[in-house]
């Protein structure tokens, strides 16, 4: 048996960096918590679902980037392309354009995943009440003031994603809403840090009444039940990475250059 | 006059839709320019020969007076279509018609995948013989994309809330439509052997046409 290898530089740091938990996700996203999927070989779901039980190991991660790029190709015409798959790059372009992102021709990967991202926490706040505002942006260290025109409460979303020390922070809230949403579990994170608050915001009564948001975006076309998810997911997974390594006690994500974690105080250069 | 009188707004777009669309054809139907390959405008005079629409007619279909809807006789659009060589039902189409065509076919391996599962499931649906049927291989097919019997997020109420009723919404409306689609492509004179592709192209339009009105706002 040959060993599946990474061809997509755009994804794959990210999948050989993250831990398990992470990687175990994307693969419930793409194998629908191991029910399988249309698009899904049988081989590759079996693979899959026994990666992760018990590791992921290289050849498996290389197995989920080929299958997301599959996914995404169900909705990009892939039957013209010979069957392969396409870029993640063009993946993560085909999703920022469903949820009406506005176009940037040279936006990195991680600034169109924070978009997508930003863009979808902006919507779940339109669709919360002012209370539930107020408790989001308190999450973040952040004041709201009642009656925010949405222009304004847009631009300070967008800052929140825009920002080295809450990206990691936000995108962490989207991601684990849309986790419990699609796969049944948000983001499990310890402790008190600013992450588990705003997850806390994000997850229960406040998570499902978003649901109609995925639901939305859903409808357009089968692929984007695996591509949506896998793209918010993985643009947490390389916040993550992007924005140093967290602080060992309290996975807070310091802005960068920190020697001290801003939350808990712990050093972080001590840190393997 | 009586409510029944008053354009409705398919109507209204229809009637568009058709002026825009004859107008479009007309415009480029006709021979070749010798000196540019260019192609020139179908001669009124060869349309009322070939149709026997009048050309006053024509004109006032192709550009009608100002904010005027449109409005002619079955036999007048199935004349015209005949002699374009495009069948009636395309000279209709809307904008959002060619739209939700092109997101299926966009999407088509997805639904070609599901279909053909569907149908192997149910191998006494192979032909579509079946609009009295209790099964629907439109909305198997559905099902098996994950997109129709949808549930709840985990541990959210099953209760009244403005999700769940919107959700039970879909669902009916997606199980109404897969029947009526279902009875479209099941009749005389369809060519049963492509069941398996006219499944897929009617499950992605249900899917698609699944009012976005349907998701909840709040």
């Amino acid at each position: 048996m040959t060993i599946l290898q990474f061809s997509d530089p755009d994804i794959t740091e990210v999948l050989i960096e993250a831990n398990e938990e992470d990687i175990g996700f994307l693969i419930d996203i793409i194998t629908d918590s191991g029910a399988g999927r249309i698009s899904l070989s049988s081989d590759s779901c079996k693979q899959l679902v026994k990666a992760k039980v018990g590791r992921a190991m290289d050849g498996d991660r290389a197995l989920i980037a080929q299958e997301l790029t599959r996914f995404g190709g169900n909705s990009l015409m892939n039957m013209f392309r010979r069957g392969t798959g396409v870029p993640y790059r063009e993946i993560l372009a085909d999703v920022a354009n469903h949820v009406r992102v506005p176009k940037k021709a040279d936006a990195s990967c991680a600034d169109l995943e924070m978009a997508v991202i930003s863009k979808l926490a902006e919507q779940s706040l339109d669709r919360m009440d002012e209370s539930d505002r107020m408790r989001f942006f308190e999450s973040f260290g952040r004041r709201y003031m009642p009656g925010t025109a949405p222009a304004l409460l847009a631009s300070q979303v967008a800052t929140l994603g825009s920002t080295a020390g809450t990206a990691a922070q936000l995108a962490g809230a989207v991601a684990s809403s849309a986790m419990s949403h699609f796969v049944g579990r948000g983001v499990a994170v310890a402790g008190t840090t600013a992450l588990s608050r705003t997850v806390g915001v994000m997850a229960g009564p406040i998570g499902w009444a978003i649901t109609g948001l995925w639901t939305a975006y859903d409808l357009a076309s089968p692929a984007y039940r695996v591509t949506v998810p896998c793209v918010i997911q993985i643009g947490y997974m390389r916040q993550k990475l992007l924005q140093g390594t967290a602080c060992p006690s309290c996975e807070t994500v310091p802005p960068p250059g920190a020697k001290f974690c801003t939350e808990c105080g712990s050093s972080l250069t001590t840190k393997s | 006059m009586t409510e029944h009188d008053v354009p409705s707004e398919q109507h209204r777009t229809a009637a568009q839709s058709f002026t825009a669309n004859l107008d479009a054809v007309l415009k480029v139907g006709g021979v070749e320019n010798q000196d540019s390959g260019l192609p020139l405008p179908l001669a009124a005079a060869f349309l009322q020969r070939e149709t026997g629409v009048a050309r006053t007619t024509l004109r006032a279909l192709r550009s009608p007076k100002n904010g005027e809807e449109v409005n002619p006789d079955l036999r007048t659009i199935c004349r015209l279509a005949d002699a374009l060589g495009i069948p009636p039902a395309f000279l209709l189409m809307r904008p959002q018609d060619w739209n939700a065509v092109g997101q299926t076919l966009a999407s088509l391996p997805d639904y070609a995948g599901g279909a053909l599962e569907a149908h192997d499931e149910l191998p006494g649906q192979a032909h579509l013989n079946f609009a009295n049927s209790l099964t629907n291989v439109v909305l198997e097919t559905l099902r098996r994309l994950k997109i129709h019997g949808e549930r709840p997020p985990p541990g959210a109420s099953h209760g009244a809330t403005a999700d769940n009723d919107a959700r039970r919404a879909r669902e009916e409306y997606r199980r109404r439509s897969s029947f009526q689609w279902k009875a479209l492509i099941s009749q005389e004179g369809i060519d049963q052997n492509y069941a398996v592709a006219f499944t897929a192209l009617t499950a992605g339009m249900v899917n698609i046409l699944t009012p976005k009105a349907l998701v909840a706002s709040k």
